[in-house]
């Protein structure tokens, strides 16, 4: 079922917006797209032992980045000028030279359509491939290739699903509602690691802990005394919802060799100086070491707050003001930076073959620049750049109109992205339908 | 407060002694973080102010004496994001934007001696940015945009008389001025950025630089017969001076990551961030000679 109508959506200044796709359950169904609805070719099916989905919350604008429009009038297109990338005719603005040089290797979705424009909403969306109501809200497709991998495999060293990044991904007002196991269960909600630029970890499920030093995670009795002291006192606290990640952590801080995929201090100076020193490119670092270590889904998130210069907050993409500075002095180095790191890292290792990496936000932003120079919430068209597990690099799929106010090919949709990381995770159409999620969803053909 | 380590401290007292030497010298490094760093000025020739991402959630307003290489933050005790630090030529003043609020951010006027501040008191979604005061030490020049286009606009020291400097389609940026009067900034009003002057008194901009990649943040020189900017043109950002009339065009960098924000010392050397290894110091270097007198 599509059905085509209209939608309030709201953004930060509280206006509404008007989209005009609405889709049902079965919206990627009637769009046109090509390749077999809920496969991936069946030589691909399961190759990603590993996803690292980037999450760039915030939602980057698509002009400024992968879809310039250097022909659109001036208060449509932006300062900055288009590059020649490797993948033949397609551009991007001068942001991006590293991954312009390394186009070959990823495939662009420039015809990606949501179906809110509030961040939160979105972003349970974009991480879910659903809207948040009716609740219980859908899983993130990170809590669905856990469930997948725990029923399949057991229990690991690690947790099946890591966010690497400060915190749940949040707007000043509230949390992403589907950022975890939704009605699949808490137990499939990510585990939270922190990661800085100075290549320090955080473990915000023991912040309650005091005292804890590297020397004290060396030392197994004292380390197993603090922790069973801090168990007591939560308890006591009765914070029960802790107890999940706390025992998780409880078991990574004791088994040295789980704690060494955190270590980025095994990283050679000169890989972790290639990722960048920021928080963004030394999580990115991580979550490759995640990958070697078999994680199956690494969520990297930009930032917990989509705000970027909000006071607590910390430098998201919501580039309502600054857009253009932003873009070009800090946010667009950043990315550049880093992602061609990890494509590059992965390659070099031979891990770009089963994994997965998957780059996108929650919406776009408006073609039009706003009184203020920047750019606003657009759900109606943005990006998605897919590389490893048997995507094959060089290619643009979708485009967008002269003003990349919409596409102008069949939209892709959040849950056809969802569907199509099941896919390359080993999670078909009979085990989704086991799992009841991501109900008559369709995998991207193209990138195949 | 920070302390450089000792190698570069005493790199920089060298160069500080050598200060003036025609021939060139390896850059210099004046801090040593990593962190990110911008809006570099010079409040005089001891002391270069800066701002610095000193944590994933903040950027703060650092001093850095270039006798000691001691670095501390110019207000301590602020939990807000702030930047885009100016002081006027007469030492003054000083003025900075402040974040205050969801999207709400203030441009402020300080007087130093008497900690007094003004404020542009337009609140919510407000951007303005990089503050530059008038040769005369009287007014402000700042960039601000409106109706979808972004202007640079002056206002005296009370934030008050507010008047509109340059006005063109696109996005205009960073002004800075000769001790005579010729504003300079960067304007995205041909396509991509390029950098443009035009007489303060008002008069038609004329374009100084034609390449296709950015060319930014340019910065007139303490005598006004130079303009240092960031240029792309060559492959990455590097530093680049030129005369301000745009001709003798030098490039001042070859590193292959970013070098960026740059400012001069007022006896005519370079600081700028370098990016290096993926972190970001402040170096000083020296200018290669021009063929202008």
């Amino acid at each position: 079922m599509l059905n085509i109508g209209g939608f309030a959506g709201r953004n930060c200044h509280q206006r509404s917006r008007r989209a005009f796709l609405r889709a049902g359950a079965s919206a990627a169904a009637g769009l046109g797209l090509a390749g077999l609805p809920g496969v991936v070719p069946a030589s691909e099916l399961g190759r990603a032992k590993s996803v690292i989905f980037l999450w760039l919350w915030g939602a980057p604008s698509h002009l400024d980045t992968f879809d310039p429009k250097p022909k659109a009038p001036a208060e449509y297109r932006g300062p900055f000028a288009p590059i020649a990338t490797r993948t033949p005719g397609a551009h991007f603005t001068e942001l991006f030279p590293q991954l312009a040089q390394r186009s070959d290797q990823f495939a662009l979705i420039r015809s990606m359509v949501t179906f809110d424009g509030n961040h939160p909403a979105a972003g349970s969306w974009g991480l879910t491939g659903f809207g948040e109501n009716p609740e219980p809200v859908h899983p993130n497709f990170g809590s669905i290739v856990a469930k997948h991998n725990l029923q399949r495999h057991g229990a690991a060293e690690l947790p099946p699903f890591f966010f690497v990044g400060r915190g749940i991904p949040r707007d000043v007002v509230q949390r992403v509602r589907g950022f975890g196991g939704g009605r699949l269960g808490q137990q499939y909600d990510p585990f939270l690691v922190n990661c800085r630029d100075d290549s320090s970890i955080e473990l915000p499920s023991l912040d309650l802990l005091d005292g804890i030093t590297p020397h004290r995670l060396d030392d197994r009795r004292s380390l197993i005394s603090l922790l069973d002291d801090s168990q007591r006192q939560l308890a006591n606290a009765g914070i029960d919802n802790w107890d999940r990640t706390f025992q998780t952590a409880y078991g990574l801080l004791t088994k040295p060799e789980a704690r060494q995929a955190f270590d980025l201090t095994r990283e050679t100076e000169q890989t972790r100086q290639r990722y960048g020193r920021t928080s963004f490119g030394q999580s990115c670092l991580l979550a490759r070491r995640l990958a070697e270590a078999a994680v199956p889904y690494i969520q990297v998130n930009w930032s917990e707050y989509v705000e970027a210069v909000t006071p607590g907050c910390d430098f998201g993409w919501d580039t309502h003001i600054y857009n253009f500075e932003l873009l070009q002095d800090r946010h667009g180095p950043i990315l550049d930076r880093a992602f061609s790191a990890l494509l590059d890292d992965l390659r070099e290792r031979g891990l770009l073959d089963t994994t997965l990496v998957v780059a996108m936000g929650e919406f776009g932003r408006t073609p039009r620049l706003n009184t203020r120079a920047a750019r606003d919430h657009w759900p109606r068209c943005y990006f998605s750049i897919w590389a490893g597990a048997g995507v094959v690099g060089g290619r643009v799929i979708g485009e967008s109109d002269a003003l990349a106010e919409d596409p102008v090919t069949p939209a892709i949709t959040p849950v056809m992205a969802g569907t199509t990381i099941c896919e390359l995770a080993g999670i078909d159409v009979q085990a989704r339908s086991e799992l009841a999620v991501l109900p008559d969803g369709t995998v991207i053909g193209e990138l195949f | 407060m920070r302390r450089l380590p000792l190698i570069a401290c005493h790199l920089c007292f060298v160069l500080i002694l050598c200060g003036g030497a025609s021939h060139a010298v390896e850059p210099v490094p004046l801090t040593s973080t990593g962190h990110a760093k911008s809006g570099l000025t010079f409040r005089d020739a001891e002391t270069l102010a800066f701002a610095e991402e000193i944590s994933g959630q903040q950027l703060a307003l650092m001093q850095l004496s270039l006798s000691t290489g001691e670095v501390s933050r110019i207000f301590p005790e602020e939990k807000n994001v702030q930047f885009g630090l100016a002081f006027s030529p007469d030492r003054q003043h000083m003025a900075y934007i402040k974040s205050v609020g969801n999207l709400n951010l203030r441009l402020v006027i300080r007087q130093l001696e008497s900690g007094a501040e003004a404020e542009f008191g337009e609140g919510g979604f407000s951007g303005t940015q990089n503050p530059c005061f008038t040769p005369d030490s009287q007014r402000l020049l700042y960039a601000y945009p409106v109706d979808g286009r972004q202007h640079i606009w002056s206002c005296n020291l009370k934030c008050e008389d507010r008047k509109r400097v340059v006005d063109s389609v696109g996005i205009n940026n960073w002004p800075t001025c000769t001790p005579d009067g010729l504003l300079v900034f960067g304007s995205s009003r041909d396509g991509n950025f390029e950098i443009y002057s035009q007489p303060l008194a008002g008069g038609d901009a004329r374009r100084l630089t034609y390449s296709p990649f950015q060319d930014i943040r340019p910065r007139v020189s303490p005598d006004g017969s130079q303009i240092a900017f960031t240029s792309a043109r060559d492959g990455n950002y590097d530093i680049y001076v030129m005369a301000t009339d745009g001709t003798d065009v030098r490039r001042v960098t070859r590193n292959p990551e970013r070098d960026d924000h740059p400012a001069w010392h007022p006896d005519g050397r370079l600081a700028y961030v370098a990016e290096q290894g993926g972190a970001f110091e402040i170096v000083l270097v020296e200018v290669p000679a021009g063929t202008q007198p």
